[in-house]
């Protein structure tokens, strides 16, 4: 894992990004334009209402949707140039996702819905099963590895769904509220991964609600009606970062 | 709140359901509409292709109530004297006949009678008038065409020329060369009938007892019974085997609706809507989906069925009136699918609402019980279907064909029991997989409750096509062991005049010489190679041609030969026939080698005298065995065989057999995969957040089809060999079993190939899984 580092280039860079859905009397403009970047090693939250384009931020940052408008950089790359397989392979290589639910596929074992995307990129599989475990060790759910996400709790599934994100070189994550369907106790832990992530030299996006969550940020995003309206440094304001988990 | 009106909110709920579904509502009523298409139109084809009651008593006796067969001899003259006051009589006469036109010759049937007396319907003039007076003639189609004799062409007869006044045909059977004679026609007749009006069925039941008692051969009308309803039970046999097939997808289609509303079902049982009145709504809206599609089918159906009749006539060689509809058969139709289709959407009904409340509203799966009973009681069942089948095969007749039919149904429904356990087993084992098929895998387990039916359904078809492949390449195989020596290129001309037959077909073919096979004889037998262990062929007698014929090898060789009860004759210098079958020789030998060795010339075994050989440049094709065989028929007691005639009735029909299966088998598969991609579209939105190339979700919607197509088609091989050897037996076909590896291939190897095949050219590249 790579030390902290928050200075030079920006790891993502969002250059008067704005996305929009239909088109005549139905369009919707969800996004933008927003400008900002995200330096590697920090952990960046979003916020914002419902409806005010924090899903739609992340898509764009994970290459799952192209900009109408502005460009979306990564480490310099503008990602609409990429072609789909190309923009597939970089989400195995570079971007992890965490979603609020539906994170893992049913079918899958919670060793190989970490594995996955190392076999995907043509890892062979016993070195994929290997770097798998060791990440959902880092989790703390190695005993674990032969279950199916059906037999999982809420918080064990959004611990392999890190685990998940975050194996191989993958250096950002990008986490949709991740915490929406846990307890506080279970969330808590989970944002303890994410910190402990980024204090390693991952760099995070993290989409909540929740202002004590954002608290575990080192920067917080406000978004409204699709714009960018404030920004905060970590502890400002109302922004708390709760430690009474176990 | 009454039940009846939860019960009518609960319908509202799912008549809303069946137009927000709408994709679902129209498979439903798609995979419903296909069978009872089927069976209403074939059943309403058979019905119009089949004589009714009417026809066929009108086609045997005409407008008379009687029908009395003379044979060769006259009408005794006191006659009349057994006959009611009143009633009326005519004569039929019928003789072979020889028409001669423009140097074209045809034997025709000729029939002297009256088409518009007592004989009408018996005969029908199509086309000019019937012959009236002495000279005149009215020709079938046939000959017409055959003599190229118009109207008003003079044809000769055996007793002179006539004039071709119409076109008469035989409605019973429109191929028939039939000549109409005028009534009075004079002359010889062979056979003669009297066709008499008695004035009422009870006159006509006292005459026929008075004229039988006389010991004449008499028919009454009302002994010509209506045809029996074997066509449309089969029709309705084979199309509810399809309403079966398509009940299991329309299962598997409920379950998938229903699992996506499982919060709803459970919201709905949380407000007070019992289990009860949940599975009733469901079972009505399906059975209304039903309805749609019954209608539309049965309408579908009558439709081909009416765009058909116009070609029926020549179809079938007779005439079949006007298009008459059944109603029993589209209610049958259409109430049998309903039923289907209602019945299909309880058992995933059922499942729905006997989940906990809480883990509906949760939206949780049921968590999976640790271990099924289902491969256990479903080879239980297989193994007691093939009980009952062997039990039928020993009892034989109805009763023993009856178990062997629900034997061999149970042995089906067994597999399919098994089917979800042997899914979930497999994808217990999938972990080495690589990463689309492991998740096809996978899925076919977690969804076993849906899949199964849909393997099921593939299974029964595939193992239907096994079946009558392991019943059908057993008769091909006893054909070809029990046949004489066919090669395809060959024909056999056997009988008084082969030579004569076989020499004109050889010149008109621009083929070589045919050749008389003969086998070498001693002792009033033939004698037998027993060199090598080829105990019991035959040894040839014949110079170079018969031995180009015969395939012999160019070098000679010594073999041992045996006289009949196996008297050795020595070792004699042959040349070598390479064997196909059992009936071929083993080696032929020249004329002047066997005279020297006291061998005579006779036919070969199986044959009374010795056949000729026609070797032609290219195979036998059916036009060329066809032309031969009408050359023959000329001959009496002539013969022509090829090896093409013995394969013609069963090859093709096994062929359209497979197709059919094939098609249906993938037909299932596919809406399973459809259904399947529908329920793992967040599956896909995972895949693609992880970085799946786009091709990996095309691979995978392909593997899911694959996965389901080859543990049908591995449980078919199964399912449809146990039957079998039952089946051979109660048909009493003296068959040694043989594995029909094409269609176990075909089950095993293709279906999933091309189920494969088919899913991903269907998923487009990059769309949810």
């Amino acid at each position: 894992m790579t030390a902290p580092r928050r200075d030079g280039e920006p790891l993502l860079r969002f250059e008067d990004v704005g996305r929009g859905y239909g088109d005549g009397p139905h369009a919707v403009r969800a996004l933008g334009p927003v400008r900002f970047d995200v330096r590697s090693g920090e952990l960046v939250a979003v916020m914002g209402p419902s409806g005010s384009g924090k899903t739609t931020l992340l898509s764009l940052a994970g290459a799952l949707e192209r900009p109408t408008e502005g460009r979306v950089l990564l480490r310099g790359r503008d990602l609409a140039t990429l072609s789909a397989p190309a923009r597939a392979a970089l989400r195995r290589r570079d971007i992890g996702y965490v979603f609020q639910d539906l994170n893992l596929l049913p079918g899958l074992t919670a060793l190989e819905n970490v594995s996955l995307p190392l076999e995907l990129d043509g890892v062979r599989l016993a070195a994929a099963r290997e770097e798998a475990r060791a990440a959902l060790d880092a989790v703390g759910l190695a005993s674990l590895a032969a279950r199916f996400p059906d037999d999982l709790s809420g918080g064990e599934r959004q611990r392999v769904a890190i685990a998940r994100a975050f194996v191989g070189p993958r250096e950002l994550l990008l986490a949709d509220e991740p915490t929406g369907n846990l307890d506080s106790v279970t969330g808590e832990r989970v944002l303890r991964h994410l910190r402990a992530a980024c204090d390693g030299g991952r760099t995070a996006i993290l989409v909540t609600h929740d202002p004590s969550h954002a608290g575990w940020a080192d920067r917080v995003l406000f978004l409204r009606d699709g714009v960018l309206v404030d920004e905060a440094a970590s502890g400002a304001g109302c922004l708390v970062r709760v430690e009474d988990g176990p | 709140m009454t039940a009846g009106m939860a019960f009518r909110a609960l319908l509202r709920v799912e008549r809303r359901e069946l137009f927000r579904n709408r994709r679902r509502s129209r498979l439903v009523a798609l995979l419903v509409a296909i069978p009872v298409a089927g069976i209403v139109g074939g059943a309403t084809v058979w019905r119009n292709a089949e004589p009714n009651v009417d026809e066929r008593r009108t086609r045997e006796m005409g407008a008379a109530d009687l029908r009395v067969d003379l044979g060769a001899a006259d009408a005794p003259d006191d006659l009349t004297a057994e006959l009611p006051p009143g009633a009326r009589v005519e004569t039929l006469r019928l003789r072979p006949e020889t028409l001669r036109h423009a140097g074209r010759r045809l034997r025709a049937r000729a029939i002297a009678a009256d088409p518009d007396g007592l004989a009408r319907g018996m005969l029908r003039i199509v086309e000019g008038r019937a012959p009236a007076r002495p000279g005149e003639i009215a020709l079938a189609p046939v000959l017409r065409d055959g003599l190229g004799a118009s109207l008003g062409a003079s044809v000769a007869t055996e007793d002179g020329e006539r004039t071709v006044t119409g076109v008469v045909v035989d409605p019973a059977s429109l191929e028939l060369p039939v000549a109409l004679l005028p009534a009075a026609a004079a002359g010889p007749f062979r056979d003669r009938a009297l066709l008499v009006a008695a004035g009422g069925a009870d006159a006509a039941g006292r005459t026929a007892a008075a004229l039988r008692g006389r010991g004449l051969r008499v028919v009454e009308r009302t002994s010509i019974r209506p045809p029996d309803r074997f066509g449309p039970t089969v029709v309705f046999l084979v199309g509810g085997i399809g309403l079966f097939e398509a009940a299991l997808v329309i299962a598997a289609a409920f379950a998938v609706g229903l699992r996506r509303r499982r919060r709803e079902i459970g919201l709905l049982r949380a407000t007070g809507a019992s289990g009860v009145l949940v599975c009733g709504a469901v079972g009505l809206s399906a059975a209304a989906v039903a309805a749609v599609g019954g209608a539309a089918g049965a309408s579908l159906g009558l439709l081909a069925a009416a765009a058909v009749h116009p070609f029926l006539d020549a179809w079938v060689g007779h005439e079949c009136g006007r298009f008459d509809v059944a109603a029993e058969h589209v209610a049958g139709g259409v109430l049998l699918g309903i039923v289907a289709a209602t019945l299909a959407s309880l058992p995933p009904a059922v499942a729905a609402t006997r989940r906990s409340i809480r883990s509906a509203l949760g939206g949780r799966r049921p968590a999976a019980s640790a271990r099924s009973r289902g491969p256990l009681l479903g080879l239980a069942m297989a193994g007691l279907g093939a009980v009952v089948v062997a039990i039928g095969a020993r009892t034989g007749g109805a009763a023993g064909a009856t178990a062997l039919l629900l034997g061999a149904a149970t042995v089906f429904l067994g597999f399919g029991v098994a089917s979800p356990g042997l899914l979930a087993g497999i994808a217990r084992l999938a972990g080495p997989l690589p990463p689309a098929w492991r998740l096809a895998v996978r899925d076919a387990g977690r969804f076993r409750t849906r899949n199964g039916p849909v393997v099921t359904a593939v299974l029964a078809g595939m193992a239907l096509c096994v079946l009558l492949g392991a019943l059908l390449t057993s008769i091909e195989a006893r054909i070809a062991r029990a046949r004489p020596p066919l090669r395809a290129d060959r024909l056999v001309v056997a009988g008084p005049a082969a030579e004569e037959v076989a020499r004109a077909f050889a010149r008109e073919h621009d083929a070589p010489a045919p050749i008389a096979a003969y086998a070498a004889w001693v002792d009033g037998a033939p004698v037998v190679v027993s060199d090598g262990g080829r105990f019991g062929a035959w040894l040839a007698v014949g110079d170079a041609t018969s031995r180009v014929a015969l395939d012999a090898s160019a070098e000679p060789s010594d073999v041992e030969v045996e006289a009949a009860g196996g008297r050795s004759l020595g070792r004699f210098t042959v040349r070598r026939v390479p064997r196909r079958a059992h009936a071929d020789p083993a080696a032929v030998i020249d004329p002047e080698s066997a005279a020297a060795r006291g061998l005579e010339r006779g036919p070969p075994p199986e044959f009374a005298l010795a056949p000729w050989i026609v070797t032609l440049d290219d195979d036998v094709t059916e036009e060329t065995a066809e032309d031969a065989r009408a050359a023959a028929a000329a001959h009496a007691g002539t013969s022509v065989d090829a090896a093409i005639l013995h394969r013609r009735p069963v090859r093709p029909f096994l062929r359209l057999v497979l197709a059919v299966c094939l098609l249906t088998g993938l037909i299932v598969v596919f809406v399973a995969t459809a259904l399947s991609s529908a329920e793992a579209a967040e599956d896909a939105r995972i895949l693609d957040a992880v970085g799946a190339p786009p091709a990996l979700l095309r691979r995978v919607s392909a593997a899911r089809a694959a996965t389901l197509a080859a543990v049908g088609g591995v449980l078919a091989v199964p399912a449809g060999l146990l039957p079998a050897p039952g089946v051979l037996s109660i048909a009493k076909l003296p068959l040694a079993f043989e594995v029909p590896w094409t269609e176990v291939a075909a089950a095993t190897l293709l279906l999933p190939a091309l189920a494969y095949a088919g899913a991903w050219i269907a998923a487009r590249p990059g769309a949810p899984a």
